[in-house]
Protein backbone atom coordinates (compact mmCIF):
# COMPACT_ATOMS: atom_id res chain seq x y z
CA UNK A 1 0.00 0.00 0.00
CA UNK A 2 1.48 3.27 -1.11
CA UNK A 3 0.91 6.93 -0.32
CA UNK A 4 1.85 9.61 -2.80
CA UNK A 5 2.27 13.33 -2.32
CA UNK A 6 -0.48 14.81 -4.53
CA UNK A 7 1.64 17.86 -5.36
CA UNK A 8 4.81 16.21 -6.58
CA UNK A 9 3.40 12.78 -7.32
CA UNK A 10 6.28 11.25 -5.39
CA UNK A 11 5.80 8.16 -3.28
CA UNK A 12 6.23 9.03 0.40
CA UNK A 13 5.03 5.87 2.20
CA UNK A 14 5.22 2.16 1.33
CA UNK A 15 3.46 -0.25 3.66
CA UNK A 16 4.31 -3.87 2.93
CA UNK A 17 4.55 -7.33 4.40
CA UNK A 18 8.32 -7.75 4.13
CA UNK A 19 10.27 -10.47 2.38
CA UNK A 20 11.19 -13.75 4.00
CA UNK A 21 14.60 -15.28 3.35
CA UNK A 22 12.75 -17.95 1.33
CA UNK A 23 11.69 -15.19 -1.06
CA UNK A 24 8.08 -15.18 0.11
CA UNK A 25 7.13 -11.72 -0.97
CA UNK A 26 5.00 -9.23 1.00
CA UNK A 27 2.77 -12.07 2.21
CA UNK A 28 1.58 -12.40 5.80
CA UNK A 29 -0.58 -14.94 7.64
CA UNK A 30 -4.03 -14.01 8.89
CA UNK A 31 -6.49 -15.66 11.21
CA UNK A 32 -8.81 -17.86 9.16
CA UNK A 33 -11.89 -16.08 10.47
CA UNK A 34 -10.64 -12.75 9.07
CA UNK A 35 -12.16 -13.74 5.71
CA UNK A 36 -15.81 -14.39 5.01
CA UNK A 37 -16.88 -15.59 1.56
CA UNK A 38 -20.50 -15.91 0.44
CA UNK A 39 -21.83 -19.33 -0.41
CA UNK A 40 -21.92 -18.51 -4.14
CA UNK A 41 -18.39 -17.10 -4.03
CA UNK A 42 -19.47 -13.77 -5.49
CA UNK A 43 -18.82 -11.61 -2.44
CA UNK A 44 -16.19 -11.56 0.27
CA UNK A 45 -15.26 -9.47 3.27
CA UNK A 46 -11.82 -9.30 4.88
CA UNK A 47 -11.31 -7.76 8.33
CA UNK A 48 -7.82 -7.53 9.78
CA UNK A 49 -6.84 -5.79 13.00
CA UNK A 50 -3.39 -4.46 13.84
CA UNK A 51 -1.30 -6.61 11.55
CA UNK A 52 2.42 -6.03 12.04
CA UNK A 53 3.81 -4.54 8.82
CA UNK A 54 6.84 -2.71 7.49
CA UNK A 55 7.03 0.89 6.33
CA UNK A 56 9.68 1.30 3.62
CA UNK A 57 8.72 4.87 2.59
CA UNK A 58 9.55 4.10 -1.05
CA UNK A 59 9.47 0.92 -3.11
CA UNK A 60 12.42 -1.28 -2.09
CA UNK A 61 14.04 1.53 -0.12
CA UNK A 62 16.70 0.37 2.37
CA UNK A 63 15.15 2.25 5.29
CA UNK A 64 12.43 0.36 7.18
CA UNK A 65 10.40 0.96 10.30
CA UNK A 66 7.69 -1.19 11.90
CA UNK A 67 4.03 -0.30 11.79
CA UNK A 68 0.58 -1.75 12.28
CA UNK A 69 -2.14 -2.04 9.65
CA UNK A 70 -5.86 -2.58 10.15
CA UNK A 71 -8.05 -3.00 7.10
CA UNK A 72 -11.51 -3.87 5.87
CA UNK A 73 -11.92 -4.91 2.25
CA UNK A 74 -15.07 -5.96 0.44
CA UNK A 75 -15.29 -7.67 -2.93
CA UNK A 76 -18.43 -8.05 -5.02
CA UNK A 77 -18.25 -9.92 -8.32
CA UNK A 78 -19.55 -7.90 -11.25
CA UNK A 79 -18.97 -10.40 -14.05
CA UNK A 80 -19.24 -14.08 -14.78
CA UNK A 81 -16.63 -16.57 -13.65
CA UNK A 82 -14.21 -17.36 -16.47
CA UNK A 83 -11.30 -19.77 -16.72
CA UNK A 84 -7.80 -18.34 -16.29
CA UNK A 85 -4.31 -19.80 -16.48
CA UNK A 86 -2.60 -22.52 -18.53
CA UNK A 87 -1.95 -25.32 -16.01
CA UNK A 88 1.23 -27.40 -15.80
CA UNK A 89 1.83 -27.42 -19.57
CA UNK A 90 3.83 -24.23 -19.08
CA UNK A 91 6.98 -23.90 -16.99
CA UNK A 92 6.47 -23.45 -13.23
CA UNK A 93 8.08 -20.03 -13.57
CA UNK A 94 5.56 -18.95 -16.19
CA UNK A 95 3.06 -16.35 -14.92
CA UNK A 96 0.26 -18.52 -16.33
CA UNK A 97 1.30 -21.62 -14.34
CA UNK A 98 -2.03 -21.80 -12.54
CA UNK A 99 -5.66 -22.66 -13.15
CA UNK A 100 -8.47 -20.50 -11.89
CA UNK A 101 -12.08 -19.55 -12.20
CA UNK A 102 -12.17 -15.81 -11.61
CA UNK A 103 -14.81 -13.13 -11.87
CA UNK A 104 -14.05 -9.46 -12.29
CA UNK A 105 -15.20 -7.66 -9.16
CA UNK A 106 -15.61 -4.27 -7.53
CA UNK A 107 -13.80 -3.73 -4.26
CA UNK A 108 -14.01 -1.06 -1.58
CA UNK A 109 -11.64 -0.74 1.34
CA UNK A 110 -10.73 1.08 4.54
CA UNK A 111 -7.20 1.24 5.94
CA UNK A 112 -5.64 2.45 9.18
CA UNK A 113 -1.87 2.55 9.54
CA UNK A 114 0.11 3.55 12.59
CA UNK A 115 3.87 3.82 12.93
CA UNK A 116 6.28 5.73 15.15
CA UNK A 117 5.65 9.41 14.44
CA UNK A 118 2.95 9.05 11.77
CA UNK A 119 -0.42 7.49 11.11
CA UNK A 120 -2.99 7.71 8.37
CA UNK A 121 -6.57 6.68 7.69
CA UNK A 122 -8.06 6.11 4.28
CA UNK A 123 -10.97 8.23 3.14
CA UNK A 124 -14.33 7.05 1.85
CA UNK A 125 -13.29 7.32 -1.80
CA UNK A 126 -11.05 4.24 -1.79
CA UNK A 127 -12.21 1.64 -4.30
CA UNK A 128 -11.09 -0.41 -7.28
CA UNK A 129 -12.98 1.90 -9.66
CA UNK A 130 -9.70 3.33 -11.01
CA UNK A 131 -7.92 0.01 -10.57
CA UNK A 132 -9.07 -3.57 -10.87
CA UNK A 133 -10.40 -6.43 -8.77
CA UNK A 134 -11.14 -10.10 -9.28
CA UNK A 135 -12.12 -13.04 -7.12
CA UNK A 136 -12.62 -16.78 -7.36
CA UNK A 137 -10.83 -20.05 -6.82
CA UNK A 138 -7.43 -21.12 -8.09
CA UNK A 139 -4.73 -23.74 -7.80
CA UNK A 140 -1.06 -23.85 -8.66
CA UNK A 141 2.14 -25.81 -8.07
CA UNK A 142 1.56 -29.35 -6.83
CA UNK A 143 -2.20 -28.90 -7.09
CA UNK A 144 -2.03 -28.66 -10.88
CA UNK A 145 -1.29 -32.36 -11.26
CA UNK B 1 -6.68 -33.87 7.84
CA UNK B 2 -4.84 -30.59 7.30
CA UNK B 3 -3.56 -28.73 10.35
CA UNK B 4 -5.27 -25.35 10.54
CA UNK B 5 -3.49 -22.22 11.60
CA UNK B 6 -3.66 -21.56 15.29
CA UNK B 7 -6.51 -19.21 16.05
CA UNK B 8 -4.59 -17.05 18.52
CA UNK B 9 -1.65 -16.34 16.26
CA UNK B 10 -1.04 -12.68 17.06
CA UNK B 11 2.36 -13.28 18.59
CA UNK B 12 3.17 -15.76 15.87
CA UNK B 13 2.31 -13.17 13.25
CA UNK B 14 4.52 -10.66 15.03
CA UNK B 15 7.38 -13.14 15.06
CA UNK B 16 6.74 -13.91 11.39
CA UNK B 17 6.97 -10.26 10.38
CA UNK B 18 9.96 -9.65 12.61
CA UNK B 19 11.69 -12.34 10.62
CA UNK B 20 10.59 -10.73 7.38
CA UNK B 21 11.82 -7.37 8.61
CA UNK B 22 15.15 -8.83 9.61
CA UNK B 23 15.53 -10.48 6.23
CA UNK B 24 14.57 -7.25 4.46
CA UNK B 25 17.08 -5.32 6.53
CA UNK B 26 19.81 -7.84 5.82
CA UNK B 27 20.08 -8.94 9.43
CA UNK B 28 22.02 -12.14 9.84
CA UNK B 29 21.89 -14.75 12.55
CA UNK B 30 19.01 -16.53 14.16
CA UNK B 31 16.43 -13.85 13.39
CA UNK B 32 17.00 -14.22 9.66
CA UNK B 33 16.99 -18.00 9.61
CA UNK B 34 14.08 -19.37 7.59
CA UNK B 35 12.70 -21.36 10.48
CA UNK B 36 12.83 -18.51 12.96
CA UNK B 37 9.48 -17.17 11.92
CA UNK B 38 7.77 -20.44 12.54
CA UNK B 39 9.57 -21.68 15.59
CA UNK B 40 8.25 -21.65 19.10
CA UNK B 41 8.47 -18.04 20.21
CA UNK B 42 8.60 -18.66 23.94
CA UNK B 43 5.01 -17.83 24.77
CA UNK B 44 3.15 -20.54 26.60
CA UNK B 45 -0.11 -19.82 24.82
CA UNK B 46 1.33 -19.53 21.30
CA UNK B 47 3.38 -22.66 20.83
CA UNK B 48 1.68 -23.42 17.50
CA UNK B 49 3.07 -20.96 14.95
CA UNK B 50 2.35 -20.49 11.28
CA UNK B 51 4.39 -22.62 8.91
CA UNK B 52 5.09 -20.30 5.98
CA UNK B 53 4.07 -21.27 2.48
CA UNK B 54 6.65 -21.33 -0.29
CA UNK B 55 6.87 -18.48 -2.81
CA UNK B 56 5.83 -19.01 -6.41
CA UNK B 57 8.95 -19.87 -8.41
CA UNK B 58 8.40 -17.19 -11.04
CA UNK B 59 8.41 -13.44 -10.99
CA UNK B 60 10.43 -10.58 -12.39
CA UNK B 61 13.98 -9.89 -11.28
CA UNK B 62 15.05 -6.33 -10.54
CA UNK B 63 18.37 -4.88 -11.75
CA UNK B 64 19.54 -5.22 -8.13
CA UNK B 65 19.13 -8.99 -8.44
CA UNK B 66 16.11 -9.17 -6.15
CA UNK B 67 13.47 -11.49 -7.57
CA UNK B 68 9.91 -10.47 -6.90
CA UNK B 69 8.00 -13.71 -6.40
CA UNK B 70 4.73 -12.27 -7.59
CA UNK B 71 3.01 -10.91 -10.65
CA UNK B 72 0.79 -7.95 -11.40
CA UNK B 73 -2.30 -9.51 -12.96
CA UNK B 74 -5.26 -7.53 -14.14
CA UNK B 75 -6.94 -5.80 -17.02
CA UNK B 76 -4.10 -4.68 -19.31
CA UNK B 77 -6.07 -1.61 -20.32
CA UNK B 78 -5.82 -0.29 -16.74
CA UNK B 79 -2.97 1.99 -15.70
CA UNK B 80 -3.01 2.74 -11.99
CA UNK B 81 -3.46 6.47 -11.32
CA UNK B 82 -0.57 7.24 -8.97
CA UNK B 83 2.16 4.65 -9.58
CA UNK B 84 1.36 4.81 -13.31
CA UNK B 85 1.88 1.06 -13.46
CA UNK B 86 -0.03 -0.82 -16.17
CA UNK B 87 -1.56 -4.17 -15.23
CA UNK B 88 -0.06 -7.10 -17.08
CA UNK B 89 -3.04 -9.22 -18.18
CA UNK B 90 -5.62 -11.70 -16.98
CA UNK B 91 -3.59 -14.90 -17.32
CA UNK B 92 -1.15 -14.13 -14.53
CA UNK B 93 -1.31 -15.92 -11.21
CA UNK B 94 -2.42 -13.51 -8.46
CA UNK B 95 -1.02 -15.84 -5.80
CA UNK B 96 2.37 -15.21 -4.25
CA UNK B 97 2.43 -18.73 -2.76
CA UNK B 98 2.90 -21.97 -4.62
CA UNK B 99 1.36 -25.39 -4.01
CA UNK B 100 -1.86 -23.58 -3.19
CA UNK B 101 -5.51 -24.39 -3.84
CA UNK B 102 -8.36 -22.26 -2.60
CA UNK B 103 -10.09 -18.91 -2.60
CA UNK B 104 -8.26 -15.95 -4.08
CA UNK B 105 -9.24 -12.29 -4.32
CA UNK B 106 -7.21 -9.40 -5.65
CA UNK B 107 -7.77 -5.65 -5.65
CA UNK B 108 -5.93 -2.56 -6.77
CA UNK B 109 -7.55 0.33 -4.92
CA UNK B 110 -7.10 4.05 -5.46
CA UNK B 111 -8.32 6.97 -3.41
CA UNK B 112 -7.09 9.30 -0.72
CA UNK B 113 -5.96 9.11 2.89
CA UNK B 114 -5.58 11.66 5.66
CA UNK B 115 -2.37 11.66 7.65
CA UNK B 116 -1.77 12.52 11.28
CA UNK B 117 0.02 15.60 9.94
CA UNK B 118 -3.32 16.81 8.54
CA UNK B 119 -2.23 16.33 4.92
CA UNK B 120 -4.23 14.51 2.28
CA UNK B 121 -2.34 11.87 0.34
CA UNK B 122 -3.12 9.84 -2.75
CA UNK B 123 -3.46 6.17 -1.83
CA UNK B 124 -2.94 3.14 -4.06
CA UNK B 125 -2.95 -0.52 -3.16
CA UNK B 126 -2.30 -3.98 -4.48
CA UNK B 127 -3.97 -6.30 -1.97
CA UNK B 128 -4.63 -10.02 -2.20
CA UNK B 129 -6.21 -12.55 0.14
CA UNK B 130 -5.66 -16.29 -0.22
CA UNK B 131 -7.40 -18.97 1.83
CA UNK B 132 -7.12 -22.69 1.34
CA UNK B 133 -4.81 -25.66 1.25
CA UNK B 134 -1.09 -25.20 0.83
CA UNK B 135 2.04 -27.28 1.19
CA UNK B 136 4.17 -25.48 3.71
CA UNK B 137 7.90 -25.01 3.79
CA UNK B 138 8.07 -28.12 5.98
CA UNK B 139 6.45 -30.22 3.23
CA UNK B 140 3.21 -30.69 5.15
CA UNK B 141 -0.17 -29.98 3.62
CA UNK B 142 -1.94 -27.33 5.67
CA UNK B 143 -4.85 -24.89 5.63
CA UNK B 144 -4.28 -21.19 6.03
CA UNK B 145 -5.20 -17.63 5.19
CA UNK B 146 -2.68 -15.14 3.80
CA UNK B 147 -2.68 -11.58 2.59
CA UNK B 148 -0.37 -9.93 0.11
CA UNK B 149 0.26 -6.37 1.22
Amino acid sequence: MDLFDPGSGSQVHDINGGILSSGLFWTLPLDDDALRVSRDGRSAVLDVEELQVIESFRLFAPTNTPGTLSYHIEWQATGAFVDRGKDATVAPTDPAAFLASFAVARSTAEFDVSEFGFSFTSNADVSSDRGFAEMGRERNGAFLT
Amino acid sequence: MEPRLHKASTISRRRFIQTAAAAAAGVTGSLAAPAAGVAWDGGDEHRMAVVPPKPIPGGPTLPSGLQIHGWQPGDPTVTLPFSHSTLKGFDLDPSTITDFRGFSALAYHAGTATGSDGATYDLETHMTVLQGSYIGSDGTRRFGTFSFI
